[in-house]
């Protein structure tokens, strides 16, 4: 009896999972894939990166580490506790904020006037849309080396040094500093260098977002474009009341890209700036571009000052920061879904009411 | 709710496998006691004559050695190889310098198998890998165990304190360099600004170092200076250099050698014993070669432009680069073949040719920075070197005996070498700094075949005696502190670049990289006690 009843149990096993199998092997196949490399190269290097915070873990022996008390989140929070990290710290966070909040809008709005201008179609578009997106193509670190070589000093030969030498020229872009301001009791480091770094990544990130805009433009129907003629719109009322509407979707995408893309501002930084000597000078992110990600990066590289002997004993400092810059960007991005997210007016409360209509009926 | 406990499930699984990859990392050697006396497994085999038998030993060496010394490094290696041909094999891993330290780290930590059994290295990183515990403290009762045959009392001491850490030696100490600074000493002469009757360019003390920066801006200054363009091919005619042309005397400094050589010219040293508190700046010597650097640049002795195009071009006289590049590339394009004939296409004279005829010439800080001409470190100067040490990689007793034989074989040991077209017994080690390195080995130093390597090498001519080189004080956080001093030196320099300076911003820029470097050193501290 005993034996009928399990033969019958796996009979409804092995039915069950052909079934399983049969239904979902495929989707289980493909997704397998991607499982596999996303758990081990982002889901355990997380969890790890958020052990190794919160542990004494050293570098050089790793599997001794015990509880830290929070030390190192204490180090980034606590003004009292280890005052040149906390200012460092913060100090790169408001350089990467400050950053992105002046970039951000510049990085959106002018592709979207590219592509605005491209869709109209005017002589020689195809030429001048390969031109547009060119220097997406080019690699960061060449890239480096053009914009080094054109706001180079006056004495280096700087390119733009010798043909503006009453103006640029003047100008020698690594060492010289705007005043020092604050926010929030964190002190800010406005370097000329800054102006490059920004023209550089205006010019280096402006090709992906036109190339998505301009996608989303040959979708718009142009039937909307004659009703909106007919109803007596200009050329200027057409991009914001129909152009803009009808590709927000991308839009948004560029959004979400560039703001995740500049509060990870590292590379430009590292190519082009000298590493300038500031009174953080010892401490990760002493330089006076430094970044969040330069922030993090200078004690797991060892590169920079200190750092380099910070980085044995000190891994756990770079993955606290880590997970507050984690935290940060996922934040800023919540709340850019949630102030672009698909309000429920005109077409949307019609499909809704649509549904609710279909439901109760 | 069951997809709720799926996902638990699976999030608890993945944060498990977190956390055991702590217990699956390996690393090398513990070291909670870095001086424990090392224990090799195996025995060693003896000759009827006690020497130690190799039977095809194999070891790894890591060597930081780059080209061009790459290649007389290598040759060494290969005829160490061929005179130990089924004994002893090395293995020469060479890394590039920006990459040695860090994939050494990296070795240790992910991969120990392929960690080297000797390190060829720079000596002031000695307390450091000490420190980590990746290094063997040499023993000189264990070491003669291993066959070493070397006598230590041979070493210059100011070299030998950088390879000892907390007193027990970590390393053998190979050579000794540090930078030099270049001089057209053609200007300084045909202006007539040299000293001892114009018969001596190079200064000797900080009184004449100054004076000199100060001629030679006095006499640009008043539309007098003499100068010419000795790039070869150009014309080298002598012109008075108007106020256009854009001269200053010297370059900026660099730390290495000038911002050391000061502090340690002084009596200085860059931490306090116990290595915890960071005390270069109240040093008097190191105090005044900040301050000479911002009045020197507000009296405008120094040049933004770039040394290897303002020196030839005469708009300089002065700029600091590492050794090797003298002999190898500065000599031959700066003492060119068109300055030693007469040529009058070119300008060249007799005159020239007879005075002026090797413009060029490189040397290591020699008094510039004393305070006190009559103190014993008056004429010292600092520098670094390489060593060789022994990893805790090396577990097998013939191998760590195969390091010491090659140890010997290197720094004490002799073959036929050619020397100024001569075929002659020479020191291996005299061969190696052929490459432009000066020895740590005093009879080295002292052997005639040494001093006709150094009868032809200006490298070697500019490094002088290995006697007058400090090295280093040795410290656990070499780079923290080496950092501090260089910090202090370049932020002050940023300051004159950006156009800026005074003594005050100077003080405080000293102050606030102090302030950081001491903050970083108390961290590391606090960390090793966790």
């Amino acid at each position: 009896m005993n034996q009928t009843i399990r033969l019958e149990e796996y009979a409804k096993r092995e039915s069950r999972l052909k079934a399983f199998l049969s239904k979902y092997g495929m989707a289980v196949l493909f997704l397998g894939v991607f499982l596999a490399c996303f758990i081990t190269f982002f889901v355990v290097p997380l969890f790890y990166g958020i052990h190794i915070s919160l542990t004494n873990f050293k570098y050089d022996h790793p599997g001794r580490e015990v509880w830290n008390n929070f030390r190192y989140y204490k180090m980034l929070f606590d003004p009292k506790f280890k005052p040149l990290i906390y200012e460092s710290f913060w100090r790169s966070f408001w350089h990467t904020i400050i950053f992105a909040i002046l970039m951000v809008p510049m990085a959106i709005l002018i592709p979207l006037i590219l592509a605005i201008f491209i869709n109209q179609k005017p002589p020689g578009y195809k030429v001048f849309r390969c031109l547009v997106y060119m220097p997406s193509i080019v690699p960061l670190t060449a890239a480096g080396s053009i914009f080094t070589l054109l706001f180079n000093a006056k004495v280096q030969h700087g390119l733009l040094a010798e043909l503006f030498p009453n103006t640029i020229g003047k100008i020698d872009f690594p060492v010289q500093f705007w005043p020092e301001f604050h926010i929030f009791g964190a002190s800010v480091n406005v370097s000329w260098m800054w102006v490059v770094i920004y023209l550089m990544c205006f010019w280096g990130g402006w090709g992906g977002n036109f190339l998505i805009l301009s996608a989303g433009l040959q979708n718009v129907p142009k039937a909307l474009y004659e009703a909106a003629g007919m109803d007596g719109c200009n050329t200027f009322k057409k991009a914001i009341k129909v152009t803009v509407p009808n590709i927000k979707p991308q839009i948004v995408l560029c959004l979400f890209t560039t703001i995740i893309g500049y509060m990870g501002l590292y590379g430009q930084n590292y190519v082009l700036a000298h590493p300038l000597v500031t009174k953080y000078a010892a401490q990760p992110g002493g330089v006076a571009t430094s970044t969040l990600i330069y922030f993090i990066q200078s004690i797991i590289a060892g590169d920079g000052n200190a750092a380099a002997d910070l980085k044995a004993n000190y891994y756990g400092l770079a993955a606290a920061a880590s997970v507050v810059f984690a935290l940060i960007v996922g934040t800023i991005s919540g709340i850019q879904m949630y102030l672009t997210r698909d309000r429920k007016t005109g077409n949307t409360i019609s499909r809704s009411f649509e549904k609710w209509n279909a439901i109760s009926r | 709710m069951k997809f709720k406990t799926t996902a638990f499930t699976l999030l608890a699984s993945i944060a498990a496998l977190g956390m055991s990859l702590v217990g699956c990392s390996r690393s090398g050697g513990e070291s909670e006691d870095i001086n424990v006396r090392p224990s090799f497994d195996g025995e060693l085999e003896y000759d009827d004559e006690g020497n130690i038998i190799f039977d095809n030993v194999e070891l790894t060496m890591w060597s930081i050695i780059g080209d061009p010394d790459l290649t007389i490094h290598k040759k060494l290696i290969e005829k160490f190889n061929d005179e130990y041909s089924g004994q002893i094999y090395i293995k020469l891993v060479s890394q590039a310098h920006a990459d040695y330290y860090p994939a050494l780290e990296t070795t240790w930590k992910n991969d120990f198998d392929s960690f080297p059994d000797m390190c060829f290295m720079h000596n002031e990183k000695t307390a450091t890998y000490a420190n980590k515990g990746y290094l063997y403290p040499l023993y000189d009762d264990q070491l003669k165990e291993l066959g070493c045959d070397l006598d230590f009392t041979q070493i210059y001491e100011n070299i030998d304190r950088v390879t000892k850490f907390n007193g027990v030696r970590f390393a053998v100490p190979v050579d000794a360099h540090g930078f030099v600074t270049n001089f057209r000493t053609d200007i300084i002469l045909k202006n007539n600004l040299g000293f001892d009757g114009n018969t001596r360019a190079i200064p000797k003390s900080h009184a004449e170092y100054q004076k000199l920066l100060k001629d030679l801006k006095d006499t640009y200054d008043a539309g007098n200076l003499w100068t010419r363009n000795i790039t070869k091919g150009q014309d080298h005619a002598w012109f008075k250099a108007d106020s256009s042309f854009d001269f200053a005397p010297s370059c900026y400094q660099s730390t290495d050698p000038d911002g050391l050589s000061a502090l340690y010219a002084n009596g200085g040293s860059m931490t306090s014993e116990d290595g915890k508190t960071i005390t270069f700046q109240n040093n008097e010597g190191f105090k005044t070669y900040i301050t000479d650097q911002v009045n020197n640049w507000q009296k405008g002795y120094f040049s933004n432009g770039t040394n290897t195009e303002f020196f030839p071009a005469g708009k300089v006289v002065m700029f600091n680069e590492g050794p090797w590049w003298a002999s190898q590339s500065y000599e031959p394009m700066y003492n060119n073949s068109d300055l030693k004939t007469v040529n009058p296409s070119l300008h060249v004279t007799q005159e020239d040719v007879d005075k002026y005829g090797t413009p060029y010439v490189p040397m290591h800080p020699d008094g510039w920075w004393s305070l006190d001409e009559s103190s014993p470190n008056a004429h010292k100067w600092y520098g670094n070197g390489h060593i060789m040490a022994l990893t805790k990689h090396c577990t097998d007793i013939n191998v760590a005996a195969a390091c010491i034989e090659f140890m010997n074989w290197y720094l004490q040991g002799k073959g036929e070498f050619k020397i100024d077209g001569e075929t002659m017994e020479a020191y291996n080690l005299a061969n190696w700094c052929s490459s432009g390195h000066i020895p740590a080995w005093k009879n080295v130093y002292a052997s005639s075949e040494y001093k006709k390597y150094e009868a032809t090498n200006l490298t070697l001519q500019a490094l002088g005696n290995p006697e007058n080189i400090i090295a280093m004080e040795s410290h656990p956080y070499e780079t923290t502190i080496f950092n501090a001093v260089a910090n202090s030196v370049l932020s002050v320099q940023d300051l004159m670049r950006a156009g800026a300076c005074t003594l005050a911003d100077a003080d405080t820029k000293l102050n606030e990289t102090v302030v950081s470097a001491q903050a970083a050193l108390d961290m590391l501290y606090e960390a090793e006690e966790m």
